[in-house]
């Protein structure tokens, strides 16, 4: 088998990369490979929630751009995104003196958050009761879509346009000559041979596949949970987070209810915990008290993939002249797929970014000692 | 709506003890029905098939599992959400049909609490292979806790009302649900046993087993556990099999045999194994008079005294037939059925229309292993037994140690196995938890012998090479 450019993983990095190749023009094979189904490693386990309320400059920027890609895919590519918001509840002064801050952040970076106080928060979720809030930040720009419809709708997208999706195959190995990759290993015995270049888009498994080209990623795999209930009429549209607890519920547009908390476990323990359960509806409950009566249908754990600084690790891997890596969101990284995606396009087509955000982000800078910093991860 | 004559008033072997007459509103109109009797039994009796509408394409729906599974039946009651097959009638309840999904309100309850309890062997699911395993147990003094989500003890023996095939010494000639009375109070006689009953096991966690129940939650911890919760029924793709009426054949045996309500004056039955021929039967003991059984296969596959029974009453059975549709607006009032090819496809030209009122499936079980899937334990996906079932030892060991399988969930079969095998596993735990004994491991022996001499029969063919596919060894308990 040959590949212009041979994608390891079939998450939401992956998926997106492809996407964007094919639309910036790339005309070689693309070729997505994934040693389980689509969708199957942190992709399909998010809540689907996608934001640039960030409280780091590089994350608004990137997180406005993502957003106005998820804007045009609607039309594009079909993807329901649902622009209806993140409301973020505060119950202490020093949680609303932060959050007055970050609202100045992201209005000068161009995102319209703003400031409710007391009652006014009512005006955005009417279902809510206020309880001990005493004011909120709205992110009228942030919104949700499925994971598991945007999984299907893609790959849908890109058998159009002509990608190969190779399922239960996976990559075993890196062949590389004189900092290239030429050769891919998969399992069952076959090869890829690579005419341009390789995305390495496994999420933690990166650091298995890029280890023996004398480049271990910093990766850390963190369990978090998330619970759904059965489908309910409508009755929540923004996503919406207790700030003190890491709390959050959204209701997804099939209906169901998601829950998730703040809930810690030990690294690389995906086992289900009746806690995770508990914090969650003891916290939301008492905004949502209709929550009690919900049935619930499902809970599961996937990973947040964390870096030493909470940003992805996005760029050319060190070393190597042709093999790109993207991972380690630390749990954002399913809102950021359509501009990871299409700067990663860039690198392969043009060598560089788009965005001098993008830049900040290449694995090099934890050497250089050039971290970033990001204070709001929840859940 | 009047007089249905649904409910069943004469019955050659069963009496209804039912609970006293109330009324109840649904859609406001007064409705008479009996306390304690499951919801959706009363509107079915009262001529409400519909009980709600879906939420996309707004299609009528009734009941369809009769266990709580499906969530065909929900319905407001008092203004809650709740499933009208689980819920029980109590005098003045509101009840209104849902359009699209139902309005998540609050209660007023505030959280349910939850109690944690703690049992040398905990056994989830009450039918004959649970009971079975309870029996050993409380004969030792193993302080063991059932959970089942039924209101009684006994799964799927309570709703059987013929005399029990294969199984001479095991009940002598007992109905099923005799069998289930007379374990119930066996069970209820030993001092180190606990039954929750209405209660649903729902998930396994770090922390233990959680279960829901009617007045509290339960975190189940035990040294041993036992997953013996049966089978759930084979749904089939045809034209309109949403329709209300459209139901499975065990959903219908509740209804009738279990509440004391017809599914349907005229059903038809999909199906002639000996579910089919079975179901077809217990409606002409309720005064019902099936319209018709088909079968895809050339040849029936039930007994062949219960076919026989059922043609004796005129009962017209079609072999090589499907039910390609059902028709009717608010319910079902006839069904086409056509004949099929030998690669069971509906041969154009051939379909017949069939005057019926209710169409019920019988066309098999699958293990309900979701629970063994949580646990961990593996699981292979074997035709002969109905699905994927947990790989175990001989001796019903799981591949997670001290995880145990028995009944229908370990591969669909009869009572009589499920006995045995409840058996078994009653003492391969007794041993987990108290050491090997002699007479006790001569006993088990004993029990794997006569297992299988009642599967020596060319009947059980078919579960012989099943079992071949999931028996593992000892060493392979992870
Ligand atoms: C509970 C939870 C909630 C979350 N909520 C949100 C949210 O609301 N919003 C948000 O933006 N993000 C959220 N996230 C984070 C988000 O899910 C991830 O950041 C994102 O999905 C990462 O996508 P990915 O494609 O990089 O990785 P993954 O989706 O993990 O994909 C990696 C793929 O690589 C494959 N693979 C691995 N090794 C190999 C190999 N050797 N060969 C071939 N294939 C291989 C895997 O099978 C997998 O399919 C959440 C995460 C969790 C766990
Ligand atoms: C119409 C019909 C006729 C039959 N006739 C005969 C016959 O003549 N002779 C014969 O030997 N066999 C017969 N059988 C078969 C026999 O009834 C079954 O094989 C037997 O009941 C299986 O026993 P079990 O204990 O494995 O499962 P079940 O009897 O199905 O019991 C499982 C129990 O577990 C409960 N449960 C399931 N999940 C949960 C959960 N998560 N939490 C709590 N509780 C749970 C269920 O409510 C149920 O009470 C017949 C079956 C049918 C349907
Ligand atoms: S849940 Fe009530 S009929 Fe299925």
């Amino acid at each position: 088998m040959r590949a212009g450019v041979a994608i390891i993983g079939g998450g939401s990095t992956g998926l997106f990369t492809a996407y964007y190749l094919r639309r910036l023009g790339y005309e070689g094979e693309v070729i997505i490979l994934d040693r389980s189904y689509l969708g199957s490693g942190s992709t399909g386990r998010c809540a689907g929630g996608i934001r640039a309320s960030f409280t780091s400059e590089v994350h608004v920027a990137l997180m406005r751009e993502s957003i106005k890609e998820w804007l045009r895919l609607r039309n594009e590519a079909g993807l329901p995104f649902r622009q209806s918001g993140y409301l973020w509840l505060l119950t202490t002064e020093e949680l609303v003196k932060q959050h007055e801050a970050l609202q100045r952040l992201h209005n000068r970076l161009g995102v319209p958050t703003r400031m409710l106080y007391g009652e006014e928060v009512l005006s955005v979720v009417p279902s809510m009761k206020l309880g001990d809030v005493i004011a909120a930040l709205h992110d009228p720009t942030a919104g949700k879509i499925s994971p598991l419809k945007t999984v299907w709708i893609m790959r849908r997208n890109l058998l159009k346009l002509g990608v190969k999706i190779l399922e239960y195959v996976g990559v075993e190995g890196i062949v590389t000559k004189e900092g290239e990759a030429v050769t891919l290993k998969l399992s069952g015995g076959g090869e890829v041979d690579i005419e341009d270049s390789v995305i390495v888009a496994a999420g933690y498994w990166s650091k298995e596949l890029l280890r023996p080209l004398g480049y271990e990623p910093p990766l850390k795999g963190d369990p978090h949970h998330l619970m759904i209930t059965e489908k309910y009429a409508p009755f929540l549209e923004p996503l919406v987070i207790h700030k003190a607890s890491g709390s959050y519920i959204v209701q997804v547009g099939s209906g169901g209810v998601i829950l998730g908390t703040e809930y810690p476990v030990p690294e690389n323990d995906l086992s289900i915990h009746l806690g995770f359960i508990g914090r969650a509806v003891r916290y939301m409950s008492r905004y949502f008290p209709q929550i009690l009566d919900a049935n619930l249908l499902r809970v599961w754990t996937g990973y947040y993939i964390k870096t030493p600084d909470h940003h992805p690790i996005i760029g050319r891997v060190p070393g190597y002249s042709n093999i790109y890596l993207a991972t380690g969101y630390s749990g954002h990284g399913f809102m950021m797929a359509p501009i990871v995606g299409k700067e990663l396009a860039n690198y392969v087509m043009k060598g560089k970014p788009g965005l001098p955000e993008t830049r900040k982000l290449v694995p090099e800078r934890y050497e250089r000692g050039e971290l970033l910093e990001e204070k709001a991860i929840f859940g | 709506m009047g007089y249905t004559g649904l409910r069943i008033h004469h019955h050659p072997v069963l009496t209804f003890r039912r609970g006293r007459e109330v009324t109840i509103y649904f859609e406001g109109e007064p409705i008479k029905a009996f306390e304690g009797e499951a919801l959706a039994a009363a509107l079915y009796a009262a001529g409400h098939k519909i009980l709600r509408y879906s939420p996309k394409h707004g299609r009528p729906r009734s009941v369809f599992c009769m266990i709580g599974k499906c969530g065909s039946c929900i319905v407001e009651v008092d203004g809650i959400a709740k499933r009208a097959c689980q819920e029980l009638v109590r005098d003045g309840m509101r009840v209104r049909r849902i359009k699209g999904y139902p309005v998540l309100k609050e209660a007023g309850g505030g959280a349910k609490p939850v109690e944690e309890v703690e049992a040398e062997a905990l056994i989830i699911g009450g039918g004959p292979a649970g009971l079975a395993a309870a029996e050993v147990l409380g004969t030792h003094g193993v302080r063991t806790l059932i959970v089942d989500d039924s209101h009684r003890l006994g799964g799927q023996l309570i709703k059987q009302t013929h005399r029990f095939f294969g199984s001479r010494e095991l009940f002598a000639g007992l109905r099923g649900f005799q069998i289930a009375e007379k374990y119930e109070e066996k069970i209820r006689s030993f001092e180190s046993v606990d039954v929750l009953l209405r209660t649903t096991a729902i998930g396994v966690f770090k922390e233990g087993v959680f279960a829901v129940g009617e007045e509290r939650n339960y975190v189940l911890r035990a040294g041993t556990y036992l997953v013996a919760t049966g089978a759930v029924e084979n749904y089939l793709p045809f034209e309109n099999n949403d329709l209300p009426g459209v139901m499975g054949a065990g959903a219908a045996q509740t209804l009738m045999n279990v509440w004391g309500v017809l599914p349907g004056k005229r059903p038809l039955i999909v199906g002639a194994g000996n579910v089919g021929l079975i179901v077809a039967y217990q409606l002409l003991q309720a005064g019902a008079k099936p319209a018709a059984i088909v079968e895809a296969a050339p040849r029936i596959g039930g007994w062949f005294v219960h076919a026989a029974k059922v043609r004796r009453y005129g009962v017209p059975i079609y072999v090589r037939h499907t039910i390609v549709a059902a028709h009717g607006e608010e319910g079902v009032e006839a069904a086409t059925i056509a004949e099929v090819d030998e690669r069971w496809r509906p041969i154009p030209g051939t379909e017949k229309t069939i005057e019926c009122d209710a169409v019920l499936l019988a066309v098999g079980l699958t293990p309900n292993v979701d629970l063994l899937r949580q646990f961990g334990a593996k699981t292979k996906y074997v035709p002969e037994l109905g699905g994927l079932t947990a790989l175990r030892t001989e001796y019903l060991e799981t591949t997670v140690p001290g995880v145990y399988v028995a009944g229908d969930v370990a591969g669909v079969e009869e009572a009589t196995t499920a006995i045995i095998e409840g058996w078994i596993a009653g003492y391969s735990m007794l041993m987990k938890l108290r050491g090997e004994r002699d007479e006790w491991m001569k006993e088990r022996e004993r029990l794997l012998k006569l297992l299988k001499t009642y599967r020596s029969s060319p009947v059980s063919a078919r579960v012989r090479a099943g079992l071949e596919k999931v028996i593992i060894g000892g060493e392979e308990v992870a």
